[in-house]
This record gives C-alpha cells, sequence and structure tokens, in this order.
C-alpha cells in the first residue's frame, strides 16, 4: 500500500466541503482512502494515526489545504493528485442555466445543426454570421438586414457548405419538421426553393390535400434571385434537392426576377438532373421558353403540376372551369345594390396579394395597392382604398409597432369594418393561414368582424359578398375543416386556393361593371 | 479563430491567472508618507478616489472630505481657509490609483494619514488603503471627524504596526475564503472577515508590549466595526489588480472607481487609459433622516473589489443583505450568476456555498459585458451630495455602458485592429 | 456544383433532419419542440453596441 499527499498553500475551504472532496477522491478506481484538510495540528495528528507522514506534511500550517491518498500504487495517487483542481469544482450541479449567447445555446445542444434566428435586423446580421462560423446553417427569419449584409453572409454560407434561408424568411420545412410559419404535411418526394414564405405554404398544403408529401421545402428569402444576391441559396438548395434521394420533383417558388437573373436561373434550371417545375408568380401566360423546365403562375398550378409529376391526382385542378361558378356568383350578385362594384382584398400573405393582383389583372381589372403588380397603381394613402384594391397588410406600413396579421387579427378586423362602411364595395376577399406559429383560431378571429361586416351593409340595403381560401391541412394544430366550416357558416365563399378565390371574385366583380 | 481573437484569449487567460493567484498579506499600517513616494516630500498633495477631477468639477461629498484633510494636516485653520488652498491650486489632487492606493467613497489619502499595507506574495507588489470610517470619507470636516482621524494617526495606527510587526503580518486569503463562505460579500458586508481579523489580532496586540489603554482602544475598534475589514479587501483587491496591469491584448477590467462625478474604468491591455463617463445615481436604501434627493452620484474606489469577483459578484452568497437588490434570495442569485457571464473564469480559492461552491465570477472583459450587455453590479454606500455629512444610504449601481464602449474603440486604436 | 453535396452542412441538415438554436421569438422554438425537434433556447438580449462599437466587437470576440 502506498500512501502520500500535498500540501497547498494558503487555500482555505470548509471542512465539510473538503468531505465532499474526499468523497470524490475516493470514488476513483485504486484509491483506498483519500483525506482533504486543513493543516491544523489536530488534522495532522490524525492523518499520522492514518499512516501519512512525512516532512512534506510536517510543514503544513493551519492556513493551508492537505490533501492525502492511500492507493495501490504512485501513479494512481499520482494521477489522483494531479487532478486535484477538478475534484475541488467537480459536479457542482446547479440548476440550468440559460444560454445567453449562440456559443453558450451550441454547447447545450452541440449536435445543432440550424440557427433560427429571428432577433431585430439590426442584430440579425451579426448572429447569423457567429452561426455560421460555428458551423450552422441558417434560418433567417428577421427583415431589415441590408442587401451587403446578406451577400456577405450566403458567400461566408458558400464557401463552407452552409444554407442561409432568408432574411426575410418565414418558412421551411426540413425532413417533415416545419420552421417558422409552416403546415403540417406529410412527407413525401417534392422538394421545394422559394423566395416566398405564404407560397411555400400553400403549395405544400395543397400537395398535402392531394395525397402527397413533400421532401424538402427550402426558404431562400425575399432577395435571394435579385440581381445584387444572385441566388446563393437558391443554386444551394437546388443543388442539395438534387442530389437528395427523397427528392423526385423540385418546385421553385418566386416572385419573376429581374432579365438577368432570370436568364441564369433559367440556366440552371435546365441543367437540373430532376424533373423541375417553376411558379414565377404574375408572369403571363403558362408555357415555359426553357426546355424541360415547366413553367407556371399560380401556386395552386404549381402544385397541381407538381402532384401529377410524381403521379398523383391533384385536388385542385391546374385549370379551374369557372362555369362551375355561375349559380353562386349569379346568387350572390343579385343582393347586391347598384352601387357596389368593387372588391377590396384585406391579405395577411403578402404572397396572396401579389397572386391576387395578378389573377384580376389577367381579367383586365386594374387593381391599387399598397404592394401593387404596377408601381403606377400604388396607393398614394395606403388607409385609402381607391376602385379595386387589395392590401398587403403584412406591409410594414402597417406592421410598424403591431403584430403580424398572421398572429394578430387586429389590423385586419379594423379593415374589414372599414371597408365595410363603402358603399361601393361589393367584395371582400380574404386568406387565411393556419400552421405552426399562426394564430390558433384565425377564423375565429375573425367571424365576429366579418357578421358585424355583412350585416352594416345588409343595413343599408346592400349585401356584401366575402370570398375566402384557407391555407393549412388536416394536421395543422387549427384543423383545417373546422376553420372552412367556421367560414361557410357565416356565408363566405369559401374556394380551395387563393388564386381560385381570386378567379371567383373576377367572375363577381366582372358582371358588375 | 483570428490572430487578435487569439491573443485577446490568451492575455485575458495570463490576467485572470494573475489575478487569481494572488496572496496578499497585511504586512504593515503606516503613514502614507512612509510607502507612497507621491506623498513623502513637501507639497500639500491629496489622493482620492475615482478618475481625475479637478477641484471645480469635485462632488460635494468628496470637496468635504478633501477640506477634512487640509484640516487634518494643520495645511488651515478653519474650512474656508481650505476651501481657498483647493481653489487657487496650492493643493495637488491626484487620483489614488495612480499610486497603488486605494480608498473607501471620497477616498483621500495625505501624508500622515494611515494605510494598511498589503503585500501581494504571489507577486511581490504592494498595495495601499485608508482606513475606512463613517464620517470624513462621507465629506463630513466636523470635529469628530477629524478627531476619528487623529486617533487613526496617534492611536491605533501604530497599535496595528507593532502588533503586526511583531507576528510577521496576517495572510488575509484564508481570511477572506472564510469570510465568503460565511455570508460575507466584502463590499457592503464585512462583519464575519471584521470578526476574524479581530480574532487574529488580539492575542498579538496584547502581546506585542503596548500600553494598555492603546491596546484596548485598539481591540475596541476592531470588536465594534463591522466594516473594518472593507480597507483590507480593498488592499487586497489592489494588489490583485495592479499585478494584473498592462498585460497586451488584454481586455479585462483592472479597476473601476468613481468620485462622485465621474465613473471611470481601466482595462489591462491599456494600462494608464481611463475610460469614463457621467457618475450614475445609486439604487439603495436610507438611512433615517435622509432621503434620495440627498444623495450623491455614485463614488469611491471600493469597486475594486467587483474588479476581483467579491461584491455584487459574490451578492448571492451574502443573504444578510439582500435587501439591497430587491430582497429575495433568488434576485440575488440571479445577479450573481449574470456576473459569470461577463467574465474569464471564476475563482478556484474563493468559493460560494449558495452558489454550490462554485468560484467567484473573475475578471470582468469589456467585450462580454458589450456583447451580453450585462453590466457590472456593485455594492456601494451612499454619501450626500453636499459636503459635511455622513454616511446616508446603501445600495446598488451598475457602470456608464459608455465606459465600456470607449475602452472598446480606444482598444480597436491601440491594437491597429482593422475595422 | 457537379459534387455532390450530401456530405456537405447543408446536405446533412436534410438528411438528419434539423436540431435548433433557436435566437428571438421564443414561439419559434416552442413550435420546432412540439414536433420532436431537439431545440435549445438562447435568452437574447440586443448588444450594447452602435454601429462603430459593434464592428469592433465582431472582430474581437
Amino acid at each position: 500500500m502506498i500512501r502520500s499527499g500535498i500540501v497547498r498553500e494558503n487555500r482555505y475551504f470548509d471542512s465539510m466541503f473538503l468531505m465532499q472532496v474526499r468523497q470524490r477522491m475516493e470514488r476513483e478506481p485504486g484509491v483506498h482512502q483519500a483525506a482533504a484538510v486543513m493543516g491544523t495540528d489536530t488534522n495532522k495528528g490524525l492523518l499520522g494515526r492514518l499512516g501519512f507522514t512525512g516532512p512534506w506534511l510536517s510543514a503544513a500550517g493551519p492556513n493551508d489545504l492537505i490533501v492525502a491518498v492511500e492507493g495501490e500504487s504512485s501513479e494512481i495517487i499520482r494521477a489522483v493528485l494531479d487532478r486535484l483542481e477538478e475534484f475541488l469544482t467537480q459536479k457542482v450541479k446547479e440548476r440550468e442555466e440559460r444560454p445567453r449567447t449562440l456559443a453558450a445555446g451550441l454547447a447545450v445542444l452541440p449536435q445543432a445543426n440550424l440557427a433560427v434566428i429571428s432577433v431585430p435586423g439590426r442584430f440579425a446580421a451579426r448572429e447569423a454570421r457567429t452561426a455560421l462560423e460555428h458551423g450552422l446553417n441558417v434560418f433567417l427569419f428577421s427583415s431589415n438586414v441590408s442587401v451587403e449584409d446578406e451577400i456577405a453572409l450566403k458567400s461566408l454560407a458558400h464557401e463552407q457548405g452552409l444554407l442561409v434561408m432568408g432574411p426575410d424568411c418565414g418558412t421551411a420545412i426540413i425532413r417533415g419538421m416545419g420552421i417558422g410559419f409552416a403546415n403540417v404535411v406529410r412527407r413525401g418526394s417534392i422538394g421545394i426553393v422559394g423566395s416566398s414564405g405564404t407560397g411555400i405554404q400553400e403549395v405544400t398544403c395543397l400537395v398535402h390535400q392531394s395525397g402527397q408529401g413533400v421532401s424538402h421545402a427550402i426558404g431562400t428569402g425575399s432577395r435571394d434571385l435579385s440581381e445584387a444576391v444572385g441566388g446563393v441559396s437558391t443554386w444551394a438548395a437546388l443543388g442539395v434537392l438534387e442530389d437528395d434521394p427523397d427528392t423526385k420533383v423540385i418546385v421553385l417558388v418566386s416572385k419573376p426576377p429581374g432579365a438577368k437573373p432570370l436568364a441564369r436561373l433559367g440556366g440552371r434550371l435546365q441543367k437540373c438532373r430532376k424533373p423541375v417545375l417553376a411558379c414565377l408568380l404574375g408572369t403571363g401566360k403558362p408555357g415555359s421558353p426553357w426546355e424541360q423546365v415547366h413553367l407556371v403562375s399560380t401556386l395552386d398550378a404549381a402544385a397541381a403540376r407538381a402532384v401529377e409529376l410524381v403521379g398523383g391526382r391533384p385536388s385542385v385542378p391546374d385549370s379551374p372551369d369557372p362555369t362551375t361558378w355561375v349559380a353562386s356568383v349569379i346568387r350572390e350578385r343579385a343582393q347586391m345594390s347598384s352601387e357596389q362594384k368593387y372588391v377590396r382584398g384585406i391579405f395577411a400573405g403578402g404572397t396572396f396579394c401579389y397572386e391576387a393582383q395578378h389573377v384580376l389583372e389577367q381579367g383586365g381589372i386594374a387593381v391599387h395597392s399598397n404592394a401593387p403588380l404596377d408601381p403606377r397603381l400604388a396607393l398614394d394613402d395606403p388607409m385609402r382604398s381607391v376602385g379595386h384594391t387589395l392590401l398587403d397588410l403584412g406591409d410594414e406600413q402597417f406592421t410598424e409597432g403591431r403584430a403580424h396579421p398572421m398572429m394578430d387579427a387586429a389590423l385586419r378586423i379594423e379593415r374589414l369594418l372599414l371597408e365595410a362602411r363603402h358603399a361601393e364595395v361589393a367584395v371582400v376577399m380574404l386568406d387565411f393561414i393556419l400552421g405552426h406559429n399562426a394564430s390558433p383560431d384565425p377564423v375565429g378571429d375573425l367571424l365576429p368582424a366579418i357578421s358585424q361586416a355583412k350585416r352594416a351593409v345588409a343595413g343599408r340595403g346592400g349585401y356584401l359578398s366575402v370570398v375566402a381560401s384557407v391555407c393549412g391541412t388536416d394536421g395543422d394544430p387549427q384543423g383545417l375543416q373546422a376553420q372552412v366550416t367556421g367560414l361557410e357558416e357565416a356565408g363566405v365563399i369559401v374556394l380551395p386556393s387563393n388564386a381560385q378565390a381570386a378567379l371567383y371574385c373576377r367572375a363577381l366583380v366582372e358582371g358588375l361593371r | 479563430m483570428s490572430t487578435v481573437k487569439e491573443r485577446i484569449e490568451q492575455a485575458n487567460a495570463e490576467v485572470f491567472r494573475r489575478i487569481t493567484a494572488a496572496d496578499p498579506v497585511l504586512v504593515d499600517v503606516a503613514p502614507a508618507h512612509e510607502v507612497i513616494p507621491r506623498l513623502a516630500g513637501d507639497g500639500k498633495v491629496v489622493l482620492h478616489s475615482g478618475p481625475p477631477v479637478t477641484w471645480p468639477r469635485m462632488c460635494g461629498a468628496q470637496k468635504g472630505a478633501a477640506i477634512g484633510m487640509a484640516l487634518f494636516e494643520g495645511w488651515s485653520k478653519t474650512p474656508d481657509q481650505a476651501q481657498a488652498l483647493f481653489e487657487t491650486g496650492e493643493v495637488v489632487l491626484e487620483p489614488n490609483h495612480h499610486h497603488g492606493a486605494v480608498g473607501p467613497m471620497a477616498g483621500t489619502i495625505t501624508a500622515s494619514l494611515p494605510v494598511f499595507v498589503v503585500k501581494n506574495r504571489g507577486y511581490g507588489n504592494r498595495a495601499y488603503c485608508r482606513p475606512v470610517e463613517s464620517r470624513q470619507q462621507f465629506g463630513d470636516y466636523g470635529p469628530e471627524a477629524l478627531r476619528t482621524l487623529a486617533t487613526w494617526r496617534d492611536v491605533w495606527g501604530p497599535a496595528l504596526r507593532n502588533a503586526l510587526r511583531s507576528m510577521g503580518g496576517v495572510p488575509l486569503k484564508p481570511l477572506i475564503s472564510r469570510a465568503l463562505e460565511m455570508g460575507d460579500e466584502l463590499h457592503n458586508r464585512q462583519i464575519a472577515a471584521s470578526s476574524l481579523f479581530a480574532n487574529a489580532m488580539t492575542i498579538p496586540l496584547l502581546e506585542c508590549g503596548l500600553p494598555k489603554e492603546q491596546a484596548l482602544s485598539t481591540l475596541r475598534l476592531l470588536g465594534n466595526h463591522p466594516v473594518f475589514f472593507l480597507g483590507l479587501a480593498m488592499a487586497s483587491a489592489k494588489a490583485a489588480t495592479d499585478a494584473a496591469r498592462g498585460v497586451e491584448y488584454s481586455t479585462v477590467v483592472t479597476a473601476m472607481a468613481r468620485n462622485g462625478t465621474e465613473f471611470g474604468i481601466q482595462v489591462s491591455g491599456l494600462d494608464g487609459e481611463w475610460f469614463s463617463a457621467p457618475a450614475p445615481p445609486v439604487d439603495g436604501l436610507m438611512l433615517p433622516g435622509y432621503a434620495a434627493r440627498d444623495a450623491g452620484l455614485d463614488m469611491g474606489d471600493s469597486a475594486i473589489t467587483e474588479v476581483v469577483g467579491w461584491g455584487g459578484f459574490a451578492l448571492g452568497g451574502a443573504p444578510g443583505i439582500l435587501s439591497l437588490v430587491g430582497g429575495t434570495v433568488d434576485q440575488a442569485l440571479t445577479v450573481t450568476r449574470d456576473m459569470r457571464e461577463i467574465t474569464v473564469g471564476e475563482s478556484p480559492d474563493y468559493r460560494i456555498p449558495a452558489l454550490d461552491f462554485r468560484g467567484a465570477a473573475v475578471g470582468i472583459d469589456v467585450r462580454k459585458v458589450l456583447q451580453k450587455n450585462i453590466l457590472p453590479v456593485i455594492d456601494t454606500a451612499i454619501a450626500h451630495r453636499e459636503p459635511g455629512h455622513p454616511i446616508i444610504g446603501a445600495g446598488w449601481v451598475r457602470p456608464p455602458v459608455a465606459c465600456f464602449q470607449q475602452a472598446l474603440v480606444s482598444f480597436a486604436h491601440r491594437y491597429q485592429v482593422e475595422r | 456544383m457537379s459534387e455532390p453535396l450530401e456530405n456537405t452542412p447543408v446536405g446533412l441538415l436534410l438528411r438528419e433532419g434539423p436540431r435548433a438554436v433557436n435566437l428571438g421569438l421564443a414561439g419559434f422554438a416552442d413550435a420546432l419542440r412540439a414536433q420532436g425537434v431537439p431545440v435549445v433556447s438562447v435568452d437574447w438580449t440586443p448588444p450594447l453596441v452602435d454601429d462603430q462599437t459593434a464592428a469592433i466587437l465582431d472582430r474581437l470576440l
């Protein structure tokens, strides 16, 4: 049996604490007994009786720490004594501390592969850069990130084989897991790349409703395909979906980029090794200038074609037959007064507002907006609608200091009641977005205001038609069917997609001119 | 990791090592002129707390304290005459921190005032702190305030000196370790440490050959002075942080000090510079007869204790003074845990039972303060805004952000960190 | 573009599914947790910096 020890001068510890230290040392294999005590005469006497002796021990004073170990070999003893500081600090379990920085968070979850960032825009780029430097992919929900920062982040990501989804990215679904505003959809073989969050939501929901599923849906950020940013994230997403064994068909969803990025995009899509469907919202007629690339201009068409490409049957047809609506349209119109002429759209989803404008304009109807397709039709005052007006209430002009309409209905309620006061309004068009992080009951939030608006118009001898679509699935926490039923019971005409709702509105107002 | 980041990490580790390796021993209580060269000449010099300040900008309490020192040294007969000495610039004002010294509150030190002499056996340097009392250091220059200083000079200082010499000094590290385990945080609460120190000095004071009255008077002081140890804690902290000054590339704070007009910090890698901003008001509790409107702004060198991980950094272990931070153990523990976020590491020797014996957080990193939006917490006493009053309250305070931002900018210039 | 991306960090993200560090809206972390995604929430606070000091801090920390 070997005994040895050390003295640490001038290090005082409480005796109860040192008893704990002793216990820790004695748990080490090969250690028979250990002692950690202050060097008082009493303690030194005690150690002497335990068989510890030597000049190292006798020199210790009452303010010095003595650590003594008895073990099988001098190597074991040395190893234990060398680890003294560890025993002094070991296993101090405290209640879990919340990490304050990304790096600290990573220490808690070292296997993390994604940073989800929604801090205010002026700080978002710093956090995203830190995430990339730590080897994390980034989902960057924050908006108000400068183009310069976006370019720098994306080139840093590109160098490292990482992906930046965003800035201003609302939705992604990775391996069935929804990130940000996303719906509960089954897994399948359709991969989606998109610069628009609600665009991705609509396509994934319609794919799900058609019995098909989504491999991954990757958001890229609203500016990714701009000339300045150059589609870095779109390229990365296309590449990774091309290599992904689960993905059979790729759908790209975007507003149409400028001429140069569009040409580059066409070149890239033509080289794709998998069937590609490009949904460039608001681009004139269907039909593709690019070989092997299917081109559509609405989200429901994109979902329908993608479902067909994987051998399924779309729940919403590629191009609907408006004649089936004739009876309903006539019924709606019959109750209106002669002044009622215009459609007013009050949207939570910016992409839905954009798509609806496109559908109406395809019918030759000029539409005003705070986010217009045609800059000449921009509203002078977003608080005052003119003629046919479709509003994106998620736009910063409205959300400044207020909650986004996807989470809080207050903005839309105010606007709906305001529109109902105007005698020339015939139709109000609405979108409802379900899924993770959306309001727990988007329809229920708005129903009282819908009924109030309808009553107000009826009160002056007219009839307010309300037309809506619900973007969601039966798997969503809010439940698609319950939401649709709630609307229908309130006399709202519910269409299976936003584009169809817009088409229905078009049919309604066309007959009113 | 870029080179500059690595160098900073290495430098900060070195600063942490030096601060935690400090081994303070009280070796003497000496008239200041014997140990601080600046006070050895014939000129009239008053050392004070905080960053440099001129007479016109000096706050009321510190002016009162300075007037008290002029009267104490016999430079003038009346407060008016004393004031004139300062107004004409005949008395030179310099910070304690420029002379290896610290002082609580107004912190004034002059040639004949006794100071504690603490030797850092880990590094070989010495640091000084003036004794703590409850009147003159708060700006009171009345007869009773001056009588306390005279007693220190004539009775207590020499008695402690004799006793210390007879016993060869008092190692302070073990006292501090015990006191932190007994519920002191060593800035606003010193009861355990003061008692332990009184214990340590009793026999030597009685055996070192002093006249009985002098020994008893000194023992009465030690036995009835709950914050006596603050002077020793401050000198110990100063000795530790001075050893950590001037480490190139370090972003760790080596001093936080206030003069009632400005709050200043110093940084190891930027030695000699002060980063100052207007002193903040103290969030505190007032003694009977005083109200918040009477309070002067934050003052004193005592925040040196926070720099080494005591005071607000150990508040979670001092349940007796929880009322200072809202009254609940949870709040105090939260404050103390937060301090770990902005420091280099935890002390291997100074441990806090309430935090499961984890070490005090040591080495305030300017970068982390700004990144994490957590400012250091400082426990402190409150002085009156006008000259002539004793202590009026106690509370807690955080430094101005600007000090840390200035330090960061200066660091970028000094080490040519390109934008 | 031609090299396989399966083993890049983004390829692994798709293959293994997300494991996330969340900074900002707590609801995002809650929704991920509800789906069974491993997630840690960072108690984020805005740093005490302006444009100048932010740029310096990025170089130093």
